[in-house]
């Protein structure tokens, strides 16, 4: 549980400042844990790149360009030097700029992550209304097993179930690849199906059981009895006062997940080959392509703790109005 | 049984299942889950292999029996270690307050921010592809987590009135911290152990599918369908079977999980 | 006066004649191609990945071309050889690069220059054997002069290192040519989406017609061959590279696709490490083989597809093929014999390491089968691709995986494996009688005489097997039914005369 402080003054902005600071500290410890787990890992990406057929000179002089030879402290020094000056280095497999190859592949990751909540919450939250509303009942158990189990499917297990059902048995859907929305948005969403699909089940088992708990609470509270004393219909109580008090922490609770998400892609991606910043990361591992592998996971982990951060001060903000209405 | 309800014992039903196939199936079946038999690769479910054949005549229902070995293995392997190592941490750092905690909280902070996944593939990675280093990456990626309950409840632990009283009595500092507040913050780190063992054994498979975990030809459910995925259309049960193996087995510990949270910690 | 019905009838057919070439106009007809994997680089000189070769060969042209019988005709130029030292080569008139830059000698030797720079570092340089250099003789005519006779060259000349690059791009793009390469090939890069689609646009300009050809091609790597392949079932593709072994009975079912099979120039094999125990002993060695059934191979791997092997030469290399060599059975008890005579009694440890590709590992299993049941004891060691060559290289295996492309000359099939010092020499194999074959071999221009060598040289690797050789692959390429292309024993497309009919 964070503490809840009161942002709007200058405490509260101090107090933005300063968690942004302490995430400096946080970034740096991932960096070099990053770092030092590739500098670990038997594997050169020369000699990968080049291939079985390279001259021995030409893997020589493409290790001294990258500087992979020197020393682990002066390596990491070169590059955390360069990262606070806005270079993450080139990729050691394409030469491309590695902050461009991960502006490129954010696109993708953001959209998958998107559609994946939008999915997650078309399910979960009338499953978990329906199931608050309907306590006790056949209805509410069926949401909770139903939560429990998807929770409990393996997300790359569910890829391949839906590949197999809706790309070879019944030939309608792509099972895998990008396309741009951009250029052509009928094709983008049918690409995106599956993916978003996929991953959202698993989202939706976890928010259908948050969103059940709240809504549980909030029913409980006084100012729902205090609507129903007023003769407000039951449905106008649901839909108008509780749900609404109950989304605040589902919104917080989206926030949070979105943050996960960022990591939880990983698997989607390889098993539907979407150019994402997950199958970046994989991908480079496995090419040994350290520069990549770090500015992703860079990326990657700030990006998660900023939107921790924010959600943090989301519900925060949000908490006096919850406080006040009760 | 009683104060166990319903979804709490279809989840230990579950779990027996499990651990029955690990240890008795090996030893029961009839074909060995690493013999191959070119004659018969690639059969259909039928009497004689009632789950199928693989891509090298092995019978597939031997090879999830020692699929489950593997994988509870490394399911209760990795947690007993992060729990021990982290709960352990967590409870010290809570208790002991200070600069201590607020370096340790750091360290565990940096390991949370990191991605899960990446940080287990690359520990496997860098260590190599074996029963034990999956073990170690996942234990360490769940380490801070049980760090971060122990400390809370340390942390609420320490102002508590027994506490004080027990030390104004005069007891040694590690004394408290074993005897009474260790016992008190079990409930929370126990659930917690439960429902990370399902997800140990989720991120066990993950991590065979890509390639980096137990070796084959030692079967896992994880390089079983890392396996299958060039047969789909072609022999489809080998997708189906290790999934739903891991299906079963996760859903039974989170089950389990759930009732013990019911049990130990109703006020959660 | 009013319109007669025919004469309305010809007004409408005349406007629909009219009309007809503009609605042919409006679409770019695109051919849409799943490969296996991103090309890393598009720079002939760098280009490394046997997977690069799809979109290499349809931006850049050769100076020389092969058919798919590994006849060699003229490209970018025509070549003679006044004399054993001396490659002659005269370029087609009015070529010019993508860019526009004229091909003339002088484009052509910088190119070439590029590649034998060693400052460059290029991975083609060693491909030209004992080149001393490049002189241009004419506005369009170049020598390639050697300081001892080199007879591959030719065939040399229809792979990378034939490939000329526009000297202009590469001085004006510098680290960026590898991803904007300007060349002289049928179709140039429109824009590439790394990892996701590579767009290529006809050029006008190249040497061979054109006409009736794609205006586009997409290439997508798609490194998932059975999603590769639902997407040429759905129509996404109309042509992948890379069908699975085991997907190739159901799809010749299927009427709207069609799966095209050659044999490879290559070879799938696993070296031995000669140079420690056990395989040092030649007859341990040839234990292992006996005990290997390739049948069950080519049946349980390969579903069928291809060939068992047994040497360097496949039959795609017509006409250095031995067809009298023939695959033995599989002879346990040969073998339990053999390692008794080395004197081992008790199982011999054995390491396969492969990479974790699901195919490697499925031979390794069944080789570990097979070894163990006549007195090995094989464990098998995965590592991933990155590793592999390192583990080549230090000798750092007792059995190791080691797979060759293929050249269209058996000299670039064996040369680089057997000669003592051979840069791929893998096993660390040592024989004076092999590797004064393959030196005279390559130096010869007698190709009856060349043929009588290459022959020797297998029966001698079938005797002393450095490298286990196992099988002879299929290239498994599978199009849309309606689309003819041609099919080549290196892999690659070429698809200036892809048509759909």
């Amino acid at each position: 549980m964070c503490k809840i402080e009161r942002p709007g003054t200058l405490n509260g902005v101090r107090s933005i400042a300063a968690r942004l600071f302490a995430l400096l500290p946080i970034l740096l410890g991932l960096s070099f844990i990053s770092f030092t787990l590739i500098a670990i890992i038997p594997g050169d990406p020369v000699t990968a790149l080049l291939g079985l057929e390279a001259d021995p000179a030409a893997v020589a002089a493409l290790r001294a360009k990258y500087a992979l030879d020197e020393p682990f402290p002066v390596r990491f020094g070169a590059w955390l030097l360069a990262v606070l000056g806005g270079d993450l280095g080139r990729s050691i497999q394409t030469g491309r700029p590695v902050l461009a190859m991960v502006m490129d592949a954010l696109g993708p990751t953001l959209l998958l992550a998107a559609a994946a909540l939008v999915v997650s919450l078309l399910i979960a939250i009338p499953a978990g209304v329906v199931a608050a509303t309907r306590r006790n009942t056949p209805a509410d158990f069926a949401v909770s097993i139903g939560a429990l189990c998807g929770m409990s499917l393996p997300t790359f297990w569910l890829g391949i179930l839906l590949i197999l059902g809706f790309s070879i048995w019944l030939p309608v859907l792509p099972s895998s690849g990008y396309v741009p929305v951009t250029q052509d948005p009928l094709r983008a969403l049918a690409h995106l199906v599956l993916p978003a699909l996929t991953l959202g089940v698993g989202l939706a088992a976890a928010t259908m059981r948050m969103t059940r708990s709240t809504m549980l609470e909030v029913l409980r509270a006084d100012y729902v009895r205090t609507a129903r004393a007023k003769g407000l219909s039951r449905r106008a109580v649901i839909w108008k006062h509780a749900l609404r008090n109950a989304l605040i922490p589902v919104v917080t609770l989206v926030g949070i997940q979105f943050g996960q998400l960022l990591g939880g892609v990983v698997v989607t991606e390889t098993v539907f080959s979407w150019p994402g910043i997950g199958k970046l990361t994989v991908d480079a591992i496995f090419a040994r392509d350290f520069p990549v592998v770090q500015g992703a996971i860079l990326v990657t982990a700030s990006l998660f703790v900023l939107i921790n951060l924010v959600t943090d001060l989301l519900y925060a903000a949000l908490d006096p109005r919850l406080r006040g209405a009760a | 049984m009683r104060g166990w309800d319903a979804r709490a014992l279809t989840g230990m039903a579950l779990v027996a299942v499990v651990l029955l196939a690990a240890a008795l199936g090996p030893l029961l079946l009839p074909h060995g889950p690493e013999m191959p038999d070119f004659t018969a690769t690639l059969a259909p479910p039928s009497l004689r292999h009632p789950l199928g054949t693989d891509d090298l005549g092995r019978d597939v229902l031997a090879r999830i029996c020692a699929g489950a070995q593997v994988s509870l293995l490394v399911g209760v392997g990795s947690v007993v270690f992060a729990l021990l190592l982290g709960s352990g941490l967590g409870l010290v750092s809570g208790y002991l307050g200070g600069w201590t905690d607020r370096i340790v909280m750091r360290c565990v902070d940096v390991l949370l921010a990191f991605p899960g996944i990446l940080l287990a593939l690359g520990i496997t990675a860098a260590l190599g592809a074996s029963l034990l280093n999956v073990i170690v990456a996942i234990a360490a990626v769940n380490l801070p987590v049980f760090a971060r309950v122990a400390r809370a409840e340390a942390l609420a632990l320490r102002r508590r009135d027994y506490v004080t009283a027990v030390r104004a009595q005069g007891f040694p500092e590690h004394r408290i911290l074993l005897g009474t507040v260790l016992p008190n913050a079990s409930p929370p780190i126990l659930v917690q152990a439960s429902l990370l063992l399902a997800s140990a054994i989720i991120t066990e498979s993950v991590l065979s599918f890509l390639g980096l975990g137990v070796q084959p030809p030692t079967p896992t459910w994880g390089n079983m369908l890392r396996n299958a995925i060039g047969f789909l259309g072609i022999a489809d049960w080998l997708a189906w079977f290790p999934g739903l193996a891991i299906f079963v087995t996760v859903l039974g510990f989170n089950l389990l999980g759930d009732g013990l949270r019911d049990r130990l910690d109703p006020n959660s | 006066m009013p319109l007669t019905t025919t004469r309305r009838g010809t007004l409408l057919l005349a406007a629909a004649a009219l009309a007809a070439p503009a609605v042919r106009a409006q679409a770019p007809r695109t051919l849409n191609v799943g490969v296996v994997s991103d090309p890393v680089t598009l720079d002939p000189a760098f280009a490394a990945s046997f997977f690069e070769n799809q979109a290499l060969y349809n931006v850049h042209e050769t100076l020389l071309v092969a058919r798919p019988d590994g006849t060699i005709e003229p490209g970018l130029a025509t070549i003679e050889q006044p004399d054993p030292l001396v490659w002659r080569l005269t370029l087609r008139e009015g070529l010019t690069f993508h860019d526009g830059t004229p091909l003339d000698a002088a484009a052509a030797k910088a190119s070439l220059d590029r590649f034998l720079d060693p400052a460059v570092g290029s991975l083609r340089r060693a491909d030209f054997g004992p080149i001393s250099g490049v002189v241009v003789t004419g506005p369009r005519s170049f020598e390639l002069r050697y300081t001892a006779p080199f007879a591959p060259l030719p065939a040399v000349l229809t792979n990378r290192a034939g490939m000329i690059v526009s000297p202009t791009a590469v001085q004006a793009l510098g680290q960026d040519f590898g991803a904007r390469a300007i060349g002289a090939g049928p179709y140039r890069i429109a824009s590439w989406t790394k990892n996701a689609e590579l767009v290529l646009e006809r050029f006008a300009g190249f040497w061979r017609n054109m006409d009736g050809a794609y205006d586009r091609i997409v290439i997508r790597p798609i490194p998932d061959e059975t999603v590769r392949l639902a997407n040429l079932r759905s129509g996404t593709l109309q042509l992948i590279d890379g069908v699975p072994p085991q997907a190739v009975a159901a799809l010749a079912r299927e009427s709207a696709v069609r799966v095209s099979q050659i044999p490879t120039l290559g070879f799938t094999g696993h070296s031995f490490n000669c140079t420690r125990p056990p395989f040092n002993d030649v007859r341990v060695r040839q234990a292992f083989a006996a005990a290997v059934d390739r049948n069950v191979i080519n049946r349980v791997v390969y579903f069928g597809t291809g060939r068992p092997g047994v040497g360097p030469l496949s039959p795609a290399v017509t006409w250095a093929f031995d067809p009298t060599v023939t695959v033995p059975p599989a002879d346990p008890a040969r073998a339990r014999v053999l390692l008794r005579e080395a004197g081992h009694t008790a199982a011999v440890p054995v390491v396969i390491t492969v990479t974790n590709s699901p195919q490697q590992v499925r031979i390794a299993e069944i080789l570990q089968a097979q070894a163990n049941g006549v007195g090995f004891a094989v464990t098998i060691r995965q590592i991933d691709p990155t590793s592999l060559i390192t583990v080549l290289r230090q000798r750092d295996f007792d059995i190791c995986m080691s797979p060759w492309s293929g050249r269209f000359d058996p000299d670039g099939n064996t040369w680089v494996y057997f000669t003592r010092g051979g840069p791929n020499n893998f096993p660390g194999y040592d024989s004076e009688r092999v590797t004064t074959l393959l030196n005279e071999a390559r130096q010869s221009s007698d190709r009856a005489a060349r043929v009588r060598m290459y022959h020797d040289v297998q029966r001698q690797l079938i005797q002393d097997q450095p490298l286990l050789f196992l099988h002879h692959d299929a290239i498994l390429q599978a199009s849309s039914s309606r689309l003819t292309w041609t099919q080549y024993p290196d892999t690659v497309f070429r698809l200036h005369d892809a048509r759909m009919a």
